[in-house]
């Protein structure tokens, strides 16, 4: 399993250089750059000139990005060309926000999805099956925008029970969870669903049921442990994701997030920043991805039987060959 | 089973509707309007209808004020724009103010200046003005401002102008600039032209601009989120009545008024238009209005084909109907623009060469240009988001009337400030506020600066900006300005078509903003009496 960690974790160096081309040439190919966005609007061209060459965009791409991968490495990740503090201050500033709006979206989804998707391939074909699906897709078919707006008029408007916006406590916390919360469950709901659905059509289960095992029983203790798989890796796909934060959510519920950081970087034409952030994104959303992958040897006793059974194979081959070679 | 799912989908659009779309129950749209606005008639810059103080009121001491662009700098010389401009006035001072109500100058840290040539300018400063960080403001820290200024991002248009900053003494120095520049005063009270403190930023220069001697000291910020300023109990001039005030960032248009209505902030920056008829009607709201004078105008590139045809630039001024723009886009929210010079700037020729909406004269000029319906005149219009674009649909349609067809090419705020700055569009839509004096213009006008999005390079306009800038005489600068105007009428350089009026939503019982029609307004005075 050391051997699996160790090269998935090699395997992220090239994904990250991919990435970090990507978005330092797409960047560049975008019409305007920063100094558009500093330069007042009587600057002149000279100026203009002056402040490319201090931020060094008068050089070419390429010498730029290998100068930037350049101090990459050694841990710089670079300043932000519009506020000129270091990238990694600005998003390590965001970043915990990001990921509590993150995580408290993801507990609204897989408490509303799970229930929601068992109870739906409980009843399957049946009236309630058919609400409770509509219910999920209209968790996925709700923009976000609107649906934070219309929250934020009834709940802070309205009702006066929670703020309006802002990061202050856990109060403000419940809003845009619930509109990011409800819009991860759709996907999360029918997986759910689909997953159960296959499970108790098995023979085990039926047994079970058989032997006079209770129906809550049935669907807890047999039958959701073996449809989780699936589940799982949506769970960590959404995880993974949590980072790139909601844009949108983040920008109307003023939720001083990494996704605002982006998109107005991204406006900016603030390279350093957009890349610097968009690799912490990617390595948050793989290390998430591999943890998950781990996972399900835990959770499943088949593949934490195969790494077994590898391991074990492994040993037996090298004693073998000791043998052998004796 | 579907007529059920049905009833439940249409109970919740219902829902949803009835969340949305309803408005506040304790309001009368009908019988409350707060709005106060300043005209370009009265020329009046204060909001006039705000709660003015007795003296026995009690303050409110914490005032949050939500506003749509994020504040990433603290120097102020680093950035120059509207957000950050508010935070420049409250927490660095300038050596000379503006009066929006006189329109006049006024002392501010310097008490007295002179100048015989427009060249080299004599000033006194006051000698009890101190930074926040206890130091005496000197002529030193003068000297060192604008001495930094050419090097910096914001203020080298001002540090380009000056030759040399010379110490007298400690409160006397004298600015010598590169040539006769009788707006240098004015230039003086901008922003841009803060001092700072010379050892704080020479110790940290990322901190240490921050440091300044105005009436508010900053207290914390995170770039991009907030900024939370204190009062400065040392301040040498009027102290502020409340004790904290918070700008915040909250880019989302609607939810930043529903923050006000909720009570989270107290001042909203920028209403939506759609949403003005809401403030007015809300009970312990007030709309505070101004006209600004930041000018929307369509700009015909002048250096190329085809609007390098004088004929095809004066069939788009006719042809543009600027009067159905405010009324469509800013529902009737701007003024007209009638000359390309802010109204209150030095120089306005008091609005004599318009542009009347006239068709057939339109298409006389596009006649004339070569154009006819057998042969069709076509042309790309570069435009921003949001009202740009619907400025430009419209003018698409306009357009259409007179045989003339335009293909919009939508861009965001930096590519199409570089495609227009470059001179790769044929024509675009774009804007900018105008300052209080005359040679402001020439950054629109005259080669060079990025904003002259027509590219407008004409040498008799050049000279006569030259000839004004450096002339002493007043009647001789103001014929200069009201010829440079005819000349760009007759030319077609641009089509202006309107003043966007500015709007602030705040608590009822806030005074003390002052509103500078360019939208930099100081908030140095704010306070909300409790009620």
């Amino acid at each position: 399993m050391y051997r699996y960690v160790l090269k998935r974790l090699v395997l992220l160096i090239p994904v990250l250089l991919g990435v970090s081309f990507l978005v330092y040439f797409i960047l560049d190919l975008a019409p305007g750059d920063a100094v558009d966005v500093l330069a007042p609007d009587d600057a002149t061209q000279e100026d203009r000139e002056r402040m490319r060459e201090e931020l060094g965009l008068n050089r070419p791409l390429v010498i730029r990005y290998l100068d930037y991968m350049s101090d990459l490495v050694r841990g710089d990740m670079g300043e932000s060309y519009l506020s000129g503090q270091p990238v990694w201050d600005s998003f390590i500033e965001k970043a915990p926000n990001t990921l509590l709006l993150g995580f408290a979206s993801l507990v609204v989804s897989v408490g509303l999805s799970l229930p929601l998707g068992i109870y739906s391939a409980n009843r399957h074909g049946t009236w309630k099956d058919n609400v409770s699906m509509v219910l999920a897709l209209l968790g996925l078919s709700i923009p976000n925008f609107w649906l934070g707006l219309l929250l934020m008029l009834l709940f802070a408007l309205r009702l006066g029970w929670l703020p309006s916006g802002g990061a202050d406590g856990f109060a403000s916390l419940i809003l845009p969870a619930i509109t990011i919360g409800t819009g991860m469950m759709a996907t999360l709901t029918r997986t759910t669903r689909s997953s159960m659905l296959d499970v108790i059509r098995q023979d085990y289960l039926r047994t079970a049921r058989a032997k006079g095992v209770s129906e809550r029983v049935v669907i807890r203790k047999h039958a959701l442990k073996n449809a989780l798989i699936p589940i799982i890796t949506i769970i960590g796909t959404q995880l993974g994701g949590i980072l790139g934060g909601a844009v949108l959510t983040e920008s109307v519920f003023s939720w001083p997030g990494v996704g605002r950081l982006i998109v107005d970087s991204l406006n900016s034409r603030d390279t350093p920043m957009v890349t610097g952030a968009i690799i912490m994104t990617t390595m948050f959303f793989s290390v998430v991805l591999l943890l998950v992958d781990l996972l399900y040897a835990f959770v499943d006793p088949r593949i934490k039987a195969q790494y077994a059974t590898k391991k074990g194979g492994k040993s037996n081959d090298n004693k073998q060959k000791q043998k052998a070679s004796a | 089973m579907k007529r059920f799912l049905s009833l439940v989908l249409c109970l919740l659009m219902f829902a949803g509707m009835l969340a949305g779309c309803s408005s506040n129950t304790d309001t009368d749209p009908s019988t409350d309007d707060g709005t106060t606005t300043t005209t370009p008639d009265n020329e009046n810059n204060s909001t006039g209808d705000e709660t003015t103080p007795s003296g026995e009121e009690n303050y409110k001491k914490d005032i949050i004020f939500g506003l749509g662009g994020k504040i990433v700098a603290l120097d102020p010389q680093a950035n120059s724009n509207t957000q950050h401009n508010y935070y420049f006035r409250m927490v660095f001072d300038t050596p000379l103010d503006f009066n929006n109500e006189t329109q006049e100058l006024e002392p501010n840290i310097v008490t007295e200046w002179s100048t015989e040539d427009a060249v080299t300018y004599s000033f006194t400063l006051r000698d009890d003005v101190y930074f926040h960080n206890g130091e005496q403001l000197t002529a030193d820290d003068v000297k060192f401002s604008y001495d930094r200024a050419p090097d910096t991002d914001s203020a080298s248009t001002l540090g380009d102008l000056i030759k040399e900053t010379r110490v007298i003494d400690d409160f006397h120095f004298e600015i010598e600039l590169h040539s006769a520049n009788v707006d240098l005063p004015y230039l003086l009270t901008l922003p841009t032209a803060s001092i700072i403190n010379r050892e704080a930023v020479t110790e940290n220069e990322l901190e240490g601009t921050g440091i300044g001697s105005g009436p508010w000291m900053v207290d914390s910020y995170e770039f991009g989120d907030y900024m939370k300023l204190v009062r400065n109990d040392n301040f040498w001039g009027e102290k502020a009545k409340a004790e904290t005030f918070t700008l915040r960032y909250m880019p989302e248009t609607s939810a930043r008024l529903i923050s006000l209505e909720t009570g989270e902030i107290d001042i909203c920056a920028d209403p939506d238009p759609l949403d003005l008829e809401r403030v007015r009607g809300t009970d312990g709201l007030e709309l505070q209005s101004y006209v600004g004078t930041s000018i929307t105008y369509f700009a015909m590139n002048y250096k190329k084909e085809p609007f390098n045809d004088q004929n095809l630039r004066l069939a788009m001024a006719y042809g543009i109907n600027a009067q159905e723009l405010i009324d469509v886009v800013r529902l009737g929210e701007a003024q007209p623009c009638l000359s390309l010079w802010g109204w209150n700037q030095y120089g306005y020729n008091g609005g004599t060469t318009p542009y009347e909406y006239d068709p057939e004269k339109a298409k006389e000029y596009l006649a004339a240009a070569g154009y006819s319906e057998s042969n069709p005149f076509s042309f790309k219009l570069s435009v921003s988001a949001g009202e740009r674009k619907s400025c430009g649909e419209l003018i698409q349609a306009q357009l259409k009337e007179i045989g003339v067809n335009v293909e919009i090419v939508e861009f965001d705020t930096a590519g199409l400030s570089t495609s227009t700055t470059n001179g790769e569009h044929e024509a675009c839509l774009y804007g900018c506020g105008m300052n209080i004096f005359g040679d402001d213009s020439r950054r629109l006008i005259c080669p060079g600066t990025g904003v002259n999005k027509s590219h407008y390079d004409n040498p008799e306009v050049n000279e006569l900006m030259d000839l004004a800038v450096a002339e002493l005489d007043d009647t001789k600068r103001t014929e200069y300005y009201h010829e440079v105007q005819q000349i760009l009428h007759d030319d077609g350089a641009y089509v202006p078509l309107y003043f966007a009026n500015g709007f602030f939503a705040v608590k009822e019982g806030t005074g003390g903003i002052d509103y500078y029609p360019t939208s930099h307004h100081d908030m140095s005075n704010v306070y909300i009496i409790e009620q």
